[in-house]
C-alpha cells in the first residue's frame, strides 16, 4: 500500500513544477500547458485523497476536472491562435497593447 | 513499503518492452526501399530546409481542438456505466445484481439528455462547418 | 457525505422537482443551449432574432425567479439535487440580479458587436450560458457545484472578451485574462483539493463539520498507536492515519489560503488586479459591463457562501490561523491602490476599472466584519450550547445583509455606466478620452443624467442607493468591531471622497465643459438608452426602498448560513421559552463546538 504522504508529494511536486512554468515560461503556449499540468496535479491529490476518505467524492470532482480543463484548453488554444495570427508569435512580453 | 510500488513497476516495465518490441518488429519486418525523400531527415511531415516559421493551416488547430472536447466526453460513460444497474432499477439491487424492483428508463434517458446536448454541439460544429476540410 | 442509496424510482421524480426548484437558473442555461441552436440550424433571416428569442428566455426566468423569491417555503434553504446545490432567499435575490444584468447586457451586446461590425450569433448564448454559471456560483451547496459556477462563467467570458477578430486589444485582453484566469482556476482546484483532503468532504455542510473538527479532533491516538505497535510493515497505513488525524489542520490551512487567493483575483483584488483594467478596456464595452456586473457579483457570492458562510469557524477567524486579517490588509490595498489608480486615468473604461477594483476594497471590508462576527457566534455557541442566540451572529446577518444590499447596487450602477461609455461609441473609434465627453448634456441631455446617477450612485452621494449601501456597510462594520476594523472604515470613507474627485470631474466636463466641434456618434437603437434610464431608476429606486430591501437581503443572510436550520425568529422564541422554563442549576458548557447549527 502506498501511503498518501507519496501521493502528496507527486501532487505537490507537479504543481509546483506548473507554479514555476506559470512564472517563468514567455510562450503563451507553455504557459498553458504548465496551468494544465497544475490542474492534473490538483486531481491526482483528489483522486488520492478519495482513496484516503474511502468516499468517492474526490473521483467524481476529478472526472469534471478534466472535462473543465479541456473546455479551458480549447478556448485557450483558440484565443492563442487568434494572436499568433496577428502577429506570429505569442511571447506574452509582447503584449504591449493595453497599458496604463 | 517498496514493494508497494511493484505494480507501478510492472507497468513502466511493460510499457518499455512493448515500445522496444514494436520498433524492432518494425525494423526487421517492414520492407525498405529507399528513395530521395525517404532519405531526408524527418522532421514530423514538414520541410527540413527552409524557413521554420511556416504557417500550419488553421484547420489542424480546430480539428485538434474539437477533438480534445469531444473525447473528454467519454470519460463520463464510465462512472454511469458502471452505476447503469442502479439507474435502471426501482428497488434496491439484491445478491448479485440482481433488480428486485421494476425496470425502468431512466439511467438511459439522463444519459440521452446528456448526448442529446452532445450531439446538438455535433450539429452545431458541423453546421458552422468546422469540420470542412476545403 | 451520506447518500441514500440509489433507486431510480424516486430519482426520476426527484430529479424534475429539483428542477422546479431551479426553474430560473435551469431556463436561462436552456436558453443557451437553444440560442446556440438558434443560430446555427435556423435560416439566415431568423437569427435576427437571436436578441428577442434571448430576452424572452430571461423574461421566463425573472418570473420563474419571482416566484421562488416571494415563496417563504424557500426561507430556511431548500437543498436540490442531493445537497449539490441549495435554493434559499439568498440565491433567489443573486437570480432576479443576474438574469436582470444578463438583460440588461443582451439589450446593448448587439447593437454595438452589429456598429463595430464583429457580429456574431453565438454572442446570446454564451452571454446566458455565462450568466448560468454565475447563478450556479449564487447556489452553489458544494465545492465541485462553486468550481463549475466559476469555470463555465469564466471561460463563456474569455471567449466573450476575445470576440471581436477586427481589433487587436480584444485578442491581446483575452489572452491576459485568460492566462491570468486559468491559472488562478488551478490554483482554486488545489486548494479544494487540500480542503477535500482535510475533511473528507466537498459538500459545504461537510466541510464546515470537518473544519470544526481540524482544529479539535486531533488524534486517533489508539489507532495510531495500534498501527505503529503492529512494527514496520505497517507504516503507510500509520502515515494514513496521521494524514487523517493530525495533519488535517496542515491540510485545511494552505486550502484555505489557495481558494482565498484564487477567489480574491476573481473579485480583482489587490494584488491580483493587474489583469483587470486591461481585460476591460480590450474587451467589447458591453461585455466589460457584463464582467463588471455579472461576473463580480458572482465573484462576491462565492466569498460569501465559501468563506463567510463555511470557513467562519472561530480558530479560522481568529490569530493564528485566521484568514480574515489578511483579507482585511488586501481590502486596505484594494480600495487604495484601486482609487489612487482611477484618479490618474483619463481613459473612461480604465477609470470604471479601477473604480471597480476599489469597490472591491469596500466590499471586502464587510466580508472580513461577517466573518468575524460568525466567528465569534461559533465560539459562544460552543460555550453557550446550540441553540443560543448572540448578538454577534445578528451582527454578522446584517454584515452578510449589508455586503449582499452594495454588490446589488454596486453591480446596477456599474452596468449602467459601462452601458453609457457602450452607447458613446458609435462609429469605429470609442469615445473613450475624458474630453471626448464634454458637454455631452447639451447634446444628449437624457443619457447624460442617466449616466451621473449612476456615476453619483457608484460615488455614493445621499439620495442614490450608493449612499444607503454603503451607510449600511460602513455602519455593519464599524459596529462592534474591533479599532483595526475601525480604522479601515474610517480609511475607506477618506477613499470615498477621493472616488467622489473622479466621478465628479467626469459628471463636470459632461455638464460644464463646452462640447467638442464633432458631435459623438452614439449606438443606433433604444436598447441602450433603455438599459441606462433602468439602472439609473433602480439607482434611486433602491435608495427610496432601501428599508424593504434591506429587509429581504437581512433574511436571505439568515438563511444562507444556517441551512435549513431553524429560523432565527423561531431561534429566539426557543431561546425565550427555554429562559421561562429554565432550570435554576447552571447549564453545564458543552465540551465540542456543534458544527453546523
Amino acid at each position: 500500500m502506498v501511503p498518501i504522504t507519496h501521493f502528496l508529494y507527486l501532487a505537490i511536486l507537479l504543481f509546483l513544477i506548473g507554479v514555476g512554468g506559470v512564472l517563468l515560461r514567455r510562450n503563451a503556449l507553455f504557459v498553458l500547458m504548465s496551468i494544465e499540468l497544475m490542474l492534473n496535479a490538483a486531481n491526482v491529490a483528489l483522486v488520492a485523497f478519495s482513496r484516503l476518505h474511502g468516499n468517492h467524492d474526490g473521483q467524481v470532482f476529478a472526472f469534471f476536472v478534466i472535462a473543465v480543463a479541456a473546455a479551458e484548453a480549447a478556448v485557450g488554444l483558440a484565443i492563442i491562435v487568434a494572436i499568433f495570427r496577428s502577429r506570429d508569435d505569442v511571447d506574452i512580453d509582447d503584449l504591449g497593447l493595453l497599458r496604463d | 513499503m517498496a514493494a508497494s510500488y511493484l505494480p507501478a513497476l510492472v507497468f513502466l516495465a511493460f510499457a518499455a518492452v512493448m515500445a522496444t518490441v514494436l520498433l524492432l518488429l518494425t525494423m526487421v519486418l517492414g520492407p525498405k526501399r529507399r528513395t530521395p525523400i525517404k532519405d531526408e531527415p524527418f522532421e514530423c511531415g514538414s520541410d527540413p530546409i527552409g524557413s521554420p516559421r511556416v504557417k500550419f493551416g488553421v484547420k489542424f488547430y480546430q480539428v485538434a481542438i474539437l477533438f480534445l472536447v469531444f473525447d473528454i466526453e467519454v470519460a463520463f460513460l464510465y462512472p454511469w456505466a458502471s452505476l447503469f444497474r442502479e439507474l435502471s432499477c426501482t428497488g434496491p439491487l439484491g445478491p448479485g445484481g440482481v433488480c428486485t424492483g421494476a425496470p425502468t428508463l431512466f439511467g438511459l434517458a439522463e444519459m440521452l439528455v446528456f448526448l442529446g446536448i452532445l450531439v446538438l454541439a455535433l450539429g452545431y460544429v458541423l453546421r458552422k462547418r468546422a469540420l470542412d476540410w476545403a | 457525505m451520506t447518500h441514500a442509496p440509489f433507486v431510480a424510482d424516486t430519482m426520476a421524480s426527484a430529479t424534475l422537482q429539483d428542477l422546479g426548484h431551479l426553474a430560473p437558473m435551469a431556463i436561462v442555461g436552456l436558453w443557451g443551449l437553444l440560442l446556440m441552436a438558434t443560430d446555427a440550424f435556423a435560416a439566415v433571416g431568423f437569427r435576427h432574432f437571436q436578441r428577442r428569442i434571448a430576452l424572452f428566455g430571461l423574461a421566463l426566468a425573472f418570473v420563474a425567479g419571482l416566484t421562488i423569491y416571494g415563496n417563504a417555503d424557500y426561507d430556511g434553504g431548500v437543498e436540490v439535487f442531493r445537497g449539490f446545490l441549495v435554493v434559499d432567499p439568498f440565491s433567489a435575490i443573486l437570480d432576479l440580479v443576474l438574469v436582470g444584468l444578463c438583460a440588461g447586457t443582451v439589450l446593448v451586446a448587439g447593437d454595438y458587436a452589429r456598429t463595430h461590425r464583429f457580429e456574431y450569433g453565438e454572442q446570446e448564448s454564451l452571454l446566458c450560458i455565462a450568466t448560468f454559471g454565475a447563478m450556479m456560483v449564487g447556489h452553489a451547496h458544494d465545492l465541485l457545484a462553486l468550481f463549475l459556477g466559476i469555470e463555465t462563467m469564466s471561460i463563456s467570458v474569455y471567449v466573450l472578451v476575445g470576440a471581436r477578430w477586427n481589433a487587436k486589444p480584444s485578442a491581446e485582453a483575452a489572452l491576459k485574462y485568460f492566462l491570468m484566469g486559468a491559472f488562478a482556476s488551478a490554483i482554486l482546484l488545489m486548494g479544494i483539493a487540500l480542503l477535500y483532503g482535510a475533511t473528507g468532504a466537498t459538500a459545504f455542510e461537510g466541510i464546515r463539520g470537518g473544519v470544526a473538527e481540524a482544529f479539535t479532533r486531533w488524534l486517533r491516538i489508539n489507532d495510531l498507536a495500534r498501527a505503529l505497535d503492529q512494527g514496520h510493515t505497517a507504516s503507510p497505513a500509520a502515515s494514513d492515519l496521521v494524514i487523517q488525524g493530525v495533519a488535517k489542520a496542515a491540510l485545511l490551512i494552505p486550502g484555505v489560503l489557495l481558494v482565498l487567493g484564487a477567489l480574491l483575483f476573481k473579485v480583482s483584488a489587490v494584488p491580483m488586479h493587474m489583469w483587470t483594467p486591461d481585460a476591460y478596456e480590450g474587451a467589447p464595452t458591453p461585455v466589460t459591463a457584463f464582467m463588471a456586473s455579472v461576473v463580480k457579483v458572482a465573484g462576491v457570492a462565492a466569498l460569501l457562501r465559501l468563506f463567510v458562510a463555511t470557513f467562519s469557524t472561530h480558530r479560522l477567524v481568529t490569530a493564528p490561523y485566521g484568514w480574515t486579517t489578511a483579507v482585511a490588509l488586501v481590502a486596505f490595498l484594494t480600495m487604495t491602490v484601486g482609487n489612487l489608480a482611477a484618479v490618474r486615468q483619463s481613459n473612461v473604461k480604465r477609470l470604471l476599472a479601477y473604480s471597480s477594483i476599489a469597490h472591491v476594497g469596500y466590499l471586502l471590508l464587510g466580508v472580513v466584519a461577517a466573518a468575524n462576527f460568525y466567528g465569534e457566534a461559533f465560539a459562544s455557541d460552543a460555550t453557550l450550547g446550540g441553540d443560543g442566540l448572540s448578538w454577534s451572529r445578528d451582527a454578522g446577518d446584517t454584515a452578510v445583509a449589508s455586503v449582499l444590499l452594495y454588490i446589488v447596487v454596486y453591480a446596477v450602477a456599474s452596468l449602467g455606466a459601462f452601458v453609457t461609455v457602450a452607447w458613446l461609441s458609435g462609429n469605429k473609434h470609442e469615445a473613450l478620452e475624458a474630453y471626448q465627453w464634454s458637454g455631452l448634456a447639451r447634446r444628449h441631455p437624457g443619457m447624460a443624467l442617466g449616466m451621473t446617477v449612476c456615476l453619483l450612485s457608484l460615488m455614493g452621494l445621499p439620495p442614490m442607493a450608493g449612499f444607503f449601501g454603503k451607510l449600511f456597510l460602513f455602519r455593519a462594520v464599524f459596529e462592534n468591531s474591533n479599532p483595526w476594523l475601525q480604522f479601515l472604515v474610517v480609511w475607506a470613507l477618506l477613499n470615498a471622497v477621493v472616488g467622489a474627485y473622479y466621478y465628479l470631474r467626469l459628471v463636470v466636463a459632461m455638464y460644464f465643459h463646452t462640447p467638442p466641434k464633432t458631435a459623438p456618434v452614439v449606438l443606433p437603437g433604444k436598447g441602450a438608452p433603455a438599459v441606462v434610464a433602468v439602472t439609473a431608476g433602480l439607482s434611486v429606486a433602491l435608495g427610496v426602498l432601501m428599508q424593504p430591501t434591506l429587509d429581504r437581503a437581512d433574511l436571505a443572510a439568515r438563511a444562507f448560513n444556517y441551512p435549513p436550520g431553524p429560523s432565527k425568529a423561531r431561534r429566539v422564541d426557543g431561546l425565550r421559552a427555554a429562559w421561562e422554563a429554565r432550570d435554576p442549576t447552571p447549564p453545564v458548557a458543552a465540551e465540542e463546538p456543534s458544527p453546523g447549527t
